[in-house]
């Protein structure tokens, strides 16, 4: 058994400590130690990107990062984008599209739009689709995806 | 009634739990004190096992038990398969069946790589993967079978034994099962001596193909093969199986497409009885066909958790499920379709190899229920076949969305294509020549369904999904562009296929309808939701009947205490059967609620309208009741009772022989199934140098009868598209000669992204189903079963000049340009 | 999946780092991105005692362009390479390149440095390297010393890179920057492993004459190549079409590309061709 490490991580905004095996992989503990579980685990090697949460202001694969590695990091899940109630306006594109099926992929996706439009407020329909190809689909065939995230580009200008 | 709902583009009530990440999949399900179970799988295609050695695992701090054949007792055994040939399809075709069923672990012989062989039990999931690397097992090498020629030959070695399948076939529901006559001698003795390593032989024939054969015009003849390739829902098969606290019953949570059938499983392997098991489904993410299979797992993690009586959680991840969850589409057709000088299909011959890796689980669907898809919407009345699943060392295929349906019409469309070239008719043109018109429904194939009952085309109209789709992408004004882009040097292609679907199998699906005393509507069912929006598309049926808000009326669904039974989500069933079902029970719980109301107001139910959740009695707007107060009155909960009672300041008596609830259930027969139908064209780009493929534009004129939700419907249409465009293009099992498969991880098997996929336009047509009261056809599985055939169609044509060929997928570069080499030569 | 058990030390300092690794020689990892080392050892096809998580020091992430050289610390992300203006300025197709490299949320992590010492035969940074003329830093405790990319790349997935040494620079000189680059490659998929890719450079004078062109070429072997080929075909020349065929057909005829999954070994022949092709003729401006 290996050496165990305290870590801090600020997650979702508070500071929470934890002593971890460093082989952990961060998806299970925000899943099990912080019953974080709307991130979901696919792939596991970092291709479907439903693992996706952002560490320090950044997408990352918490599948391909051990617990240990986030000492010290700002770390968001989709957790983190929940109003009090209801839905923000990302989600609330995606429930207007019809854009999960499964629901399985939503997490990384509503991820990855978050940090879009963090970073630019008015995306190009090419800067989405290169965002949207950070994540695998099986069931919607993605239009609706598309549709939602240029849906929600545009409510943004209105917020 | 109003449709209020029903037809409408609802959207989804489930949404909004699932958006905010508080819906819970079966690896967020837990249970206290459970523990973690891994399966050991073999390394190997095929092998004796010559000895496992648990010790080194056994001792990891940690580790609370490791699982082989020998301790299973009597719960190692053959697992009953799904989908058997109805007795009136042995009676007619005389299948010659050699029982391959799975067996809850490898016993003697590993069979391909990653079947179970050992169960590992610990306290975390990564110690009990720890652990699986310790469990050392010895093999002896076999010589494996990688395909189906080489399994046919009689120098390679039997994957099962003569005996085995005597063995199986000794004992029911087995001898039931096989019980063609050809398969039986007059001593009663089982014939297993037809057929080298093959689990199916038969023959189909419809009307006399020789005689058509012979006035033949032209004959296009040819092999057209379909790859292997599977469903890969994201989520992953997973089960927690959790003791009742009288210790001899269970609670098991998985994600599984066919529930019932697992507890089924369950009870007759661990030998208790099943009610005393509990079998329910968190959400799902994703099925495909591949939650719907016959796996060890299912019934070996229950047996630990009864063993241990601790809860045992399993998560498949993904190296798993793509060597050991189901397979599906490798078939190999060697084929002729015989055509009038017209292009009128005179009739169709073929002999089908059917790849169906280690096992035989599903007998009925591949091998017949893809063929009976042969028979619309081209007019073939004569056709004879010889259709064979053989074993390999592979994973066991089974039905992945589609269902064989695709591959048989896969070789059809190119069939007609190349039918099309040979006479020099348009590929638009050959099509109406040969669909069946929209007054020829019912239309009589001549021939047996998969369920035993005639197949009879109910409704549709082909011809006017051809021309709509046809008009929709602007066929003419593309092959003039065509010629134009040509000319500078650039190949585009169009493609048009177009195909029937079964939907609305058998043999019955229920839902119970229950109002609540606090006047909340639950509709119980037995299906499960694997992403397809049960929760909202029942709902809208019962809330249109009882005229209530959406949000008043709530889904659960794939639990076991639902219904009395239920089969589950596979053959694009839910909405046609339980869609029925609901509506049947729903309407029994009107009429009680109305007959209840009259009695209140005595009045004649004639004279009750319901709108907005409140009973009225017509033009007297003072006499009216809410369905909430009706059911305080009806519905026997305690309190509610006495409360309801107390308000009144009287006494309310039912009427005469009503007993109190609000709560009915129906069934709907599945008698005869229903058939939608759609027309695929799309047109491709394609770089003849690097066999890069671009899909331009993918138009589908889609018809399933009577639209619960058309939002839903074209997300399903959508999805399927894009899983069949990622199985034509992007996706690939690929073996190698000793059974290793090389692509077992999400890298190698490639699936398509957001930027691979085109906008889909959907041309939405309505055929109502004269079958089911609703008029409800099936629609999950469509949209794969076109874009095979399309594609490969479309791709041909862009690359006519160099006289390429287009037989089978996958269309890979290296395919397209070894294509384009070898017409050249 | 799991990863086994491992020890994580996460130095701050270069000098520590090194130390680490001279102690613990084959028995650890360095871990930069770790978005090849993670899933390797996910489904433990790598399953080291030790991680050295090299993510600390600072120093190893800088960008720096002096009068002689562009210098791409190790831990340099894609994404940083990506979106540099500084790297814009004087080598554009890095960004280009970059934006090729699997995914988004991949680049964000995977590092440039990561990527060379990994030697993936897929990837396209050794390549960009071994064209550009490049070299690598690596640092030990026995001091600094600089790998040219030709003797640096062995064989897929292995480098000429001590077992206690750690890459922590790349160095691409200034002379790249003269010349006109194209990279093409061929992928299914948008961000998948091209199956062949190219990189070409040329440079022409006033006059228009080639006065250098390299190609090199990815996915043809175990590492990434540049066919010797007389270069005369071309360089000193105006550049035609048939020359470019010519030069084409020359580097074709000394290759020996594998067969694998994803194509066989004649697919990978016409693919090179049809590339370099392209890519010449769009770097020559024909």
């Amino acid at each position: 058994m290996s050496k165990m490490h305290e870590i801090t991580i600020n997650l979702n905004g508070v500071d929470r400590n934890l002593e971890v095996e460093p082989r952990r992989l961060l998806c299970d503990v925000l899943r099990e130690d912080f019953g974080l579980t709307g991130t979901h685990v696919s792939c596991e090697i970092g291709v479907c990107g439903v693992c996706t949460v952002l560490m320090n202001g950044k997408t990352c694969r918490s599948c391909l990062t051990f617990a240990i590695q986030a000492d010290g990091a700002e770390v968001k899940t989709v957790e983190y984008m929940n109003q009090a109630k209801g839905l923000n306006y990302i989600q609330k594109a995606f429930h207007e599209n019809h854009a999960l099926q499964c629901g399985y992929c939503t997490p990384g996706f509503l991820i990855v739009l978050d940090n879009l439009f963090t970073n630019n407020k008015n995306p190009s329909d090419d800067q989405i689709n290169e965002a949207l190809s950070d994540v695998l689909c099986r069931c919607t065939g993605y239009k609706n995806i598309f549709k939602a995230a240029c849906d929600a580009r545009e409510a943004l200008k209105q917020m | 009634m109003t449709t209020l709902n029903f037809g409408h583009p609802t959207l989804r009530k489930e949404d909004p739990a699932i958006l905010r990440g508080e819906v819970r999949y079966i690896s967020d399900m837990n249970a206290t004190g459970m523990l973690f179970a891994k399966v050991v799988r073999s390394t190997l295609a095929h092998a004796k096992i010559l000895s496992i050695d648990k010790s080194a695992a056994l001792n990891l701090d940690g580790v609370v038990a490791v699982y082989i054949a020998e301790d299973l007792g009597p719960s190692q055994r053959h697992l009953a398969s799904f989908g058997q040939f109805p007795p009136p399809l042995l009676e007619k075709w005389n299948p010659k069946i050699r029982p391959a069923p799975v067996t809850t672990l490898a016993d003697e012989i590993v069979r391909y790589v990653g079947e179970p062989v050992a169960l590992v039990v610990a306290n975390d999931q990564y110690i009990a993967e720890d652990a699986a690397e310790l469990v050392s097992i010895e093999y002896e090498p076999l010589t494996s079978i990688s395909n189906t020629v080489q399994a046919l030959s009689q120098e390679s070695p039997s994957i099962h034994k003569l005996e085995d399948s005597l063995n199986v076939i000794s004992s029911e529901p087995w001898r039931s099962w096989c019980s063609s006559k050809e398969q039986w001698n007059d001593k009663g003795e089982y014939q297993v001596k037809w057929g080298h390593n093959t689990g199916i032989d038969m023959r189909v024939r419809v009307g006399e193909t020789d005689k058509e054969f012979l006035k033949a015009n032209i004959i296009v003849k040819d092999q057209y093969s379909s790859h292997r390739y599977t469903g890969v829902p994201l989520e992953g098969r997973g089960i927690l199986a959790i003791p009742d606290p009288d210790g001899e019953g269970l609670m098991v949570w998985s994600s599984h497409q066919i529930p019932y059938f697992h507890r089924a499983l369950i009870s007759e392997s661990i030998g208790i009885s099943e009610e005393k098991i509990r079998v329910s489904q968190p959400y799902l993410g994703g099925g495909f066909g591949q939650k719907a299979g016959i796996y060890g797992e299912d019934v070996l993690i229950p047996f630990a958790a009864l063993k241990l009586n601790r809860p045992v959680k399993w998560l498949e991840d993904k190296i798993e499920h793509f060597q050991a969850s189901s397979h599906s589409r490798e078939q190999v057709f060697d084929a002729e379709m015989a055509f009038d000088s017209n292009g009128k299909i005179l009739g169709l011959r073929y002999e089908v190899l059917i790849d169906t890796g280690a096992h035989l689980t599903f007998p009925v669907v591949l091998p017949y229920l893809g063929m009976c898809h042969i028979f619309g919407p081209y007019r073939i009345s004569c056709m004879e076949a010889r259709i064979r699943s053989v074993f390999t060392n592979k994973a066991t295929a089974a039905p992945y969305r589609g269902a064989g349906r695709p591959e048989v019409v896969f070789m059809v469309n190119r069939l007609i294509d190349h039918g099309a070239k040979k006479l020099g008719i348009d590929p638009v043109e050959i099509r109406r020549i040969n669909l069946i018109s929209s007054e020829e429904m019912p239309y009589d194939a001549g021939i047996l369904y998969r369920d035993g009952s005639p197949l009879i085309l109910d409704s549709g109209n082909y011809p006017e999904a051809l021309e709509k789709s046809v008009n929709a992408i602007n066929y003419d004004k593309f092959r003039i562009k065509q010629k134009e882009l040509f000319n500078v040097g650039r190949f585009v292609g169009i493609g048009v296929a177009c195909n029937i679907e079964a939907g609305g199998l058998g043999p019955v699906e229920g839902a119970r309808v229950e109002i609540k005393s606090s006047g909340d509507v639950v509709i119980h069912l037995g299906v499960v939701d694997t992403g397809q929006g049960h929760r909202t598309v029942f709902a809208q049926i019962c809330a249109d009947i009882l005229n209530l808000d959406l949000d008043r009326v709530s889904v659960r669904s794939g639990d076991s205490r639902g219904v009395i039974y239920s089969r589950g989500t596979y053959h694009s069933r839910a909405a046609v059967l339980v869609g029925n079902a609901v509506q049947s029970a729903s309407l029994k719980v009107r009429k009680k609620l109305l007959k209840l109301v009259s009695h209140i107001f005595e009045v004649s139910e004639e004279d009750l309208e319901i709108r907005k959740g409140t009973i009225y009695v017509k033009g007297a707007p003072d006499k009216s009741i809410t369905i909430d107060r009706c059911a305080q009155l009806c519905v026997p909960d305690g309190s509610s009772v006495a409360a309801a009672v107390a308000s009144a300041g009287a006494i309310v008596s039912l009427p005469l022989g009503m007993e109190p609830s609000l709560d009915e259930t129906s069934f709907q027969a599945g008698t005869s199934v229903v058939w939608g139908h759609a027309c695929h064209i799309a047109t491709v780009e394609v770089d003849p140098e690097l066999g890069i493929i671009k899909i331009l534009n993918y138009v589908i004129a889609h018809d399933c009868g009577k639209v619960i939700n058309p939002l839903i419907v074209h997300g399903q249409v959508h999805g399927g598209i894009a899983q069949g465009i990622g199985g034509t293009i992007f996706e690939q099992l690929i073996y190698d000669n000793d059974g290793q498969l090389l692509t077992s991880n999400m890298a190698d098997y490639m699936l398509p992204r957001s930027t691979d996929i085109p906008d889909i336009e959907i041309i939405s047509l309505e055929s109502p189903s004269p079958n089911n009261p609703l008029g409800i056809k099936g629609t999950g599985e469509g949209g794969t079963i076109g874009p095979p055939s399309v594609l490969a169609a479309a791709v041909e044509d862009a690359l006519e000049s160099f006289g390429v060929k287009i037989t089978s997928t996958p269309l890979t570069p290296g395919k397209i340009i070894d294509a384009i080499q070898s017409a050249k030569q | 999946m799991k990863p086994a058990p491992f020890e994580y030390l996460a130095p701050n300092k270069l000098s520590e780092a090194v130390s680490l690794l001279s102690e613990l020689g084959e028995e650890a990892s360095i871990m930069a991105g770790g978005q090849s080392l993670v899933p390797a050892m996910t489904v433990r096809l790598a399953s080291p005692d030790t991680i050295i998580d090299v993510n600390n020091i600072k120093e190893l992430k800088n960008i720096n362009i002096d009068d002689q050289n562009i210098r791409i610390g190790a831990l340099v992300t894609h994404s940083d390479v990506e979106s540099s203006e500084q790297l814009r300025s004087v080598l554009p197709i890095l960004s280009t390149i970059a934006k090729h490299i699997a995914h988004p949320t991949i680049r964000n992590r995977g590092t440039f440095g990561g990527s060379l010492a990994h030697a993936d035969p897929a990837a396209e940074w050794p390549c960009v390297l071994l064209g550009m003329n490049g070299s690598i830093k690596a640092n030990s405790v026995r001091g600094e010393r600089t790998i040219k990319a030709k003797d640096f790349f062995q064989s897929l997935f292995s480098t000429t890179l001590e077992t206690d040494e750690i890459l922590t620079e790349a160095i691409i000189p200034l002379s790249a920057t003269r010349s006109s680059w194209v990279f093409q490659e061929v992928s299914k998929q948008v961000g998948a492993f091209g199956i062949v890719f190219v990189l070409v450079g040329v440079l022409k004078n006033q006059s228009g004459l080639v006065e250098d062109v390299c190609a090199v070429l990815g996915g043809c072997g175990d590492v990434p190549l540049i066919p010797s080929v007389n270069q005369t075909i071309i360089v000193g020349k105006i550049p035609t079409i048939n020359l470019v065929e010519q030069y084409t057909a020359e580097i074709i005829r000394s290759l020996d590309p594998p067969s694998d999954i994803n194509a066989t070994k004649g697919n990978r022949i016409q693919m090179a061709r049809t590339l370099l092709m392209r890519a010449l003729t769009e770097a020559l401006s024909l």
